[in-house]
């Protein structure tokens, strides 16, 4: 059985542009979404949350998953800017890519073979502690994935490459309106991408564990 | 313990000589190992080119192998025996009779496999290129009418035209309609495809004529002009976008280049692929010319961002 707990989405200048997460205990997304609802009753990512008031969210089973981030221009309340940014997701994102970014550094050199460019030819696959493995997958244009599992899962390489090629790719990059600006990081905001993303996850975590 | 303190005066001689003869003078260096950064990457393709292209002239082939890393490349292949090593050595050493000896070197097995070797991976890596691009062609694209494609081109270009008036601002919209398409097309070009990023820009440019422009346009372009590692040309002998197409006089005489879309794709994808570059079309057949030619010069490349560090 394969847990899968979130996902990060990296572009090439450094910055996170999407997050979702399927089973996270402390959650900085559901403790800003306890935090809001408990003044108004505001539309968060075109999500209304309803009733679930316990900490931890496992989202499988029927509610959609919360998303990260989101731009003032996706709420249906005038809201000022300010209040929208999420400090402590913005600094998780922050440090989840400053591991993964030294990681894949150091293991370039050690094999000798780091290049200005990036890139991943050292092969940096997985890290795991006691409580989860983090997987990734670096396009060769410079996109990340970050997957984070229960220890067990052994690879999801293959998953990766799939949400890359066939999810991020079709919805993603193949949508006319999702501005790609060499200066300025958008962020995914994109029904589709999000709903396939979900059925293939719920899929994933349903079927049999795949052999490795 | 104290030892007791003794100087040893030892005379160096050190100095330059009045008239350098220096062994190793290829005028054409090989590329420095250990450089992947500077992009200057020692390759099969690179030590072909040198080689096989100065096989039929002794005193060249003598000059070329005249280099201290191409040396040190080639016999890190492993494919020379210790006769061919002792004979280079000697091409090497012996300036004045390198002729001759370069030729005694061609006539023996060893080097003869090597060059045979050369001839054969070199080749090898633009077959599979060509074949990756005829595979991606067949099985991985969704294929849309050709005249549909065609045709809402055309119409596109009219309408700049009749917007825009003047032919240069019309090229510039179509070099960014270009880019705004490049910068997506090489995340799609991954997907469907099981390519890695390129060593150098030679191994770039195959990859974009062999399989970008074959998925995508079903035509290949010849790479061809090269000039300084760093600058090639695109020549493309049947642009589907030409078809049924024909440029008039005020068009021609101000200087409309009416795939110039194509100049833009190349240089957003290049982009994406951290390589700066400038594409511009030299020559059209719509204009005239014999055929269609695109040059591309990669300015710089690009690197990675760095995350911003925390104050």
């Amino acid at each position: 059985m394969v847990v899968v707990n979130n996902l990060y989405i990296f572009d090439r200048h450094c910055e996170c542009i999407f997050y979702t997460e399927w089973n996270r205990t402390n959650s900085p997304l559901a403790a800003e979404a306890e935090a809001g609802r408990g003044s108004k009753d505001l539309v968060r990512g075109n999500q209304v949350l309803t009733g679930d008031t316990s900490s931890s969210r496992s989202s499988l089973d029927g509610q959609r998953p919360l998303v990260w981030p989101t731009t003032s221009t996706s709420t249906t309340h005038r809201v000022s800017a300010e209040s929208l940014r999420n400090v402590v997701m913005e600094e998780e994102a922050k440090l989840v890519y400053g591991v993964v970014y030294s990681t894949r550094n150091i293991i370039n050199k050690l094999n000798s073979k780091d290049s200005s460019q990036g890139g991943n030819p050292g092969g940096f696959t997985s890290f795991a502690t006691n409580t989860y493995r983090l997987h990734y997958y670096e396009a060769p244009t410079g996109v990340k994935f970050i997957l984070n599992t229960d220890v067990g899962t052994t690879s999801m390489q293959p998953v990766l490459e799939m949400i890359y090629r066939n999810i991020y790719v079709e919805y993603v990059m193949k949508n006319p309106l999702f501005r790609i600006d060499p200066k300025v990081s958008t962020p995914i905001e994109n029904d589709y991408f999000r709903a396939v993303l979900n059925n293939y996850i719920r899929e994933i975590s349903s079927a049999a564990m795949p052999a490795s | 313990p104290a030892f007791p303190i003794e100087y040893l005066l030892v005379t160096l001689t050190h100095g330059f000589p009045l008239e350098p003869h220096p062994a190793f003078r290829a005028t054409e260096p090989f590329a420095v190992e250990n450089r992947e950064h500077l992009h200057n990457v020692q390759t099969l393709g690179a030590l072909k080119r040198q080689i096989v292209g100065a096989l039929d002239n002794s005193e060249r082939l003598a000059l070329v192998l005249a280099d201290f890393h191409l040396l040190v490349y080639m016999f890190g292949l492993n494919l020379l025996g210790a006769e061919e090593v002792a004979m280079i050595g000697r091409v090497v050493s012996e300036p004045m009779e390198a002729a001759q000896r370069a030729e005694e070197l061609m006539a023996m097995s060893g080097w003869q496999t090597l060059v045979l070797m050369l001839r054969e991976a070199a080749d090898t890596m633009a077959k599979q290129y060509k074949t990756i691009g005829d595979e991606a062609w067949k099985n991985s694209v969704e294929k849309v009418n050709a005249e549909l494609f065609i045709f809402t081109y055309g119409s596109l270009v009219v309408q700049l035209l009749r917007d825009h008036e003047d032919c240069t601002a019309v090229n510039q919209q179509l070099d960014k309609l270009g880019y705004n398409i490049g910068v997506r097309l090489a995340d799609d070009m991954f997907a469907r495809t099981s390519l890695d990023r390129c060593s150098d820009i030679r191994a770039t440019a195959d990859v974009i004529a062999k399989i970008g422009f074959r998925m995508f346009l079903n035509t290949t372009p010849t790479v061809s002009l090269w000039t300084s590692d760093n600058e090639f040309s695109l020549l493309v002998e049947d642009n589907p976008l030409n078809d049924f197409c024909e440029l008039p006089p005020r068009a021609l005489g101000d200087g409309l280049w009416y795939s110039n879309v194509l100049c833009g794709v190349v240089r957003g994808a290049l982009e994406m692929m951290h390589m700066q570059a400038r594409v511009w079309f030299v020559r059209d057949v719509l204009r005239g010319d014999d055929t269609t030619e695109i040059r591309v010069r990669v300015e710089r490349m690009l690197d990675e961002e760095v995350p911003a560090a925390d104050e």
